[in-house]
């Protein structure tokens, strides 16, 4: 038995399951051992193979629609495309988002993930009147293709920041994570997005290096919880659900990922897997914990303490003993993205300190040091989340909150830190986040009430500019994305290198932290790749 | 549906993204494009019908139908790597060099392309060429290949339909040097591409005359056909 006529290039799932298409406008699907599993009908017109979409589903496009076919052989939905011939397989990202390509020259892209209301298209371009090819995605996530009179286009994002933070900015009283996009404090208001929308408070959202992850907290159910979603909200998934290490009134707060290689999309050494740190209360103090990624989530195995997760790393016992001292609560972790640091607070209730403390593999081996002084903690304050440490880049500088200023310290030496501090003196500057660039710091600035977002950047970073003022936006992550074009040297920040000149022990020049770009780039494109240091 | 962390591997490495064809990118594309402007769009000369394959360092390795190989850069900027004098109809397939420290891009091992003068050929990345095989000469190659080197490196195999209806494995001996392996007669023009088993070890390949054949990859052996 053959299948209709002129079946096209098939596609094979990781279990071994082949799905192809043919001319007829069936979509099959075929075992490892050639049996069929299932036929479905999708219409007429069917002239390209099917792609694997995330969940299992495959998306194939049929009579001027796109299928999602579920495992089970049931078409999930439909969505009608715009008027081309759709003759390619078409291309998904790691959100779902499904691109395809006509022959009339379009490129549309559609939104297959769980949850989408209204049209499924999200964007749609045409950059030829000719035919085009597939689309090729690259690992900035831009997309490529060509066309019959020969030439090759790129489509993408303008150049800019990407900021996650929390805010009530669409319905007051009720935190959720927003997606902004900024370039050196201007905001587009055009391209803020509203992340998730549960009626619970969503906040203190973090970004993995890779773009690929997104993790907030939410008080879901009965207690805040950890959270992992893409970076549109999709496919959220508690990572500290009730059961295994966690009960159901346990709160988990601040997420931060470990880095990863941006490159391979591995876990940078010395870390052996993906994880996310969370600040648990489940063992009755507040301590960090990490969550491995990698792992089924509520797995208890997929937990371990700070003290096993360093000894993993190689850390020795006598710094191992001092990570979690008894009665010391913990809260926020930073990981610097060369993956050699992980800076955190400390605090004591009995003696109403906190210190920033950093965990360094540096070349002579594991170091443990206190970062700046120590400062009053309030035992009575459940939360205290005001002295969140942040790494730069290049991971040499980590900014954190020392009382009304943002103190900048350069962990290797001992020079006194450069403190910058909003304009009004009574405001304070919380949860720094560090551009990709080096070149801006982000905070929420209290004036009084609500935070708003604001950019600091310029020599030593004391220009402040304010991002939003809708009241009550805190938090906020920086996520690689497609960086934009350096400003003109009329107005070049200085703030990467937050001092008068800073120069490194044995360097003749000037410390500068620079991204690797090829200099015939017209535009910054993408997320670092790598950093010089000196 | 767990959100899975795995490696990026190429960012687009042939036709379709891999050898099992998922289509399937490792990284999120943009949120809100536009058709990029000058230096974009690069020229060439000819017809470009096959996708672009790219490597970690984003660039794209595309072929045309005057029989040029081109490598473009992510900044816009491209030369012909490889004049095949006759057409390229499909995407190139790549495949890594060997691994590299943590933070540097692993290179281009090879670029594997077939032509309509019925060669298949393995080019590095600047173009030299490594080998060059026909399995029938000037019976076009309007397939694209698939290419696949197992875990941990090692010899790569490649697959690639012809327009006779032969199927061919072909197996490298050294980066320089590629023998025929086996091959697979079917009775319609193979235009559609190989795809392969996520493990490589069996092929996968749909003809105009509506089978689905099923092969090993190592033996060519026929494992079933519907």
């Amino acid at each position: 038995m053959s299948f209709g006529p002129s079946v096209h290039t098939p596609a094979v799932d990781y279990d071994g399951t082949v799905y192809v298409t043919d001319e007829g406008g069936f979509l099959h699907a075929v075992d490892r051992v050639g049996q069929l599993l299932w036929s479905v009908h999708l219409g007429v017109d069917l002239y390209a193979g099917p792609a694997l979409g995330l969940d299992g589903t495959t998306l194939v496009t049929a009579g001027g629609m796109l299928f999602a076919v579920s495992t089970a052989g049931t078409v999930q939905w439909s969505e009608p495309l715009p008027a081309d011939r759709f003759v390619h397989e078409p291309a998904v990202d790691s959100n779902g988002v499904c691109v395809v390509t006509g022959s009339g020259g379009t490129v549309t892209g559609i939104m297959t993930d769980a949850g989408v209301a209204g049209t499924r298209v999200i964007w749609q371009v045409r950059p030829s009147p000719g035919r085009l090819t597939a689309a090729s995605m690259d690992g900035h996530g831009r997309i490529y293709v060509g066309d019959s009179a020969g030439a090759l286009h790129a489509i993408d994002d303008a150049p800019a920041f990407q900021l996650f933070a929390q805010s009530d900015m669409q319905q007051a009283g009720n935190l959720d994570v927003y997606s902004l996009r900024e370039s050196y404090g201007i905001l587009d208001p055009a391209r803020t997005v509203r992340v998730t929308r549960a009626s619970s408070a969503d906040r203190q959202p973090a970004t993995s290096l890779d773009r690929r992850v997104i993790g907030y907290v939410s008080h879901r159910v009965t207690s805040d919880d950890t959270m992992v979603a893409t970076p549109r909200g999709t496919r959220e998934e508690v990572m500290t659900p009730p059961g295994g290490a966690f009960s159901a009134t346990s709160d988990e707060t601040s997420p931060a990922f470990t880095p990863i290689d941006d490159l391979l999309g591995t876990p940078k050494s010395p870390h052996l897997n993906e994880y996310v740190a969370v600040t648990s209360n489940e063992s009755g103090l507040r301590r960090l914990v990490f969550v491995d990624l990698a792992q089924p989530v509520g797995s208890p195995t997929a937990v371990r303490p700070f003290t096993p997760w360093a000894a993993a790393l190689g850390v020795p016992p006598a710094l191992l003993s001092q990570l979690e001292p008894a009665a010391v609560e913990q809260s926020h972790a930073a990981f610097s993205p060369d993956g050699r640091k992980v800076a955190w607070r400390a605090a004591d209730p009995s003696s109403a300190s906190g210190q920033v403390w950093l965990l360094w593999l540096s070349s002579s081996g594991w170091q443990l040091v206190p970062v700046g002084p120590s400062y009053p903690y309030n035992p009575e304050n459940p939360s205290p989340v005001s002295d969140e440490p942040c790494f730069s880049p290049d991971s040499r500088w980590i900014a954190v909150r020392q009382g009304l200023s943002l103190a900048i310290y350069d962990v290797a030496s001992a020079s006194p830190p450069v403190f910058t501090k909003p304009p009004q003196t009574a405001d304070e500057p919380f949860h720094p986040s560090w551009s990709p660039d080096g070149t801006e710091i982000a905070i929420g600035v209290r004036r009084g009430g609500p935070r708003d977002l604001h950019i600091a950047s310029g020599t030593g970073f004391a220009t402040y500019v304010e991002l939003t003022g809708t009241g009550d936006s805190d938090e906020p992550s920086y996520d690689s994305f497609k960086m934009p074009p350096p400003r003109s040297s009329a107005s070049a920040p200085t703030g990467r290198c937050p001092t008068r000149p800073w120069r490194c022990a044995g360097a003749a020049s000037t410390c500068s932290t620079r991204r690797t770009t090829p200099s015939s780039s017209p535009t910054h494109y993408g997320p670092p790749r790598s950093w010089r240091r000196c | 549906m767990p959100i899975t962390i795995t490696g990026f591997r190429l960012p687009w490495a042939m036709r379709n993204h891999d050898v099992n064809a998922s289509s399937r990118a490792s990284i999120p594309g943009p949120a809100d494009p536009s058709v990029l402007p000058a230096p974009w769009p690069f020229q060439a000369q000819g017809e470009i019908r096959g996708a672009p394959a790219i490597d970690y360092a984003g660039n794209l390795y595309v072929g045309t139908t005057a029989g040029q190989l081109y490598r473009v850069a992510p900044s816009g900027t491209g030369e012909v790597v490889y004049a095949a004098q006759a057409p390229i109809t499909t995407s190139p397939a790549l495949v890594e060099a060997a691994a590299v420290g943590e933070g540097e891009p692993p290179g281009v091992g090879a670029v594997y392309f077939g032509g309509d003068d019925g060669f298949l050929r393995c080019v590095d990345r600047d173009g030299s060429l490594l080998w060059a095989l026909t399995p029938a000469q000037g019976v076009p190659l309007r397939s694209s290949p698939a290419a696949y080197r197992g875990p941990g490196g090692g010899l790569t195999s490649v697959y690639i339909g012809c327009d006779d209806g032969r199927l061919f494995a072909v197996t490298e001996s050294s980066p320089m040097s590629a023998a025929m392996q086996w091959e697979y007669a079917t009775a319609a023009p193979l235009r559609t591409s190989p795809v392969l088993s996520v493990d490589g070890g069996s092929v996968h390949v749909a003809t105009a005359d509506g089978y689905l054949h099923v092969l090993d990859a190592a033996t060519g052996q026929l494992r079933y056909s519907r």
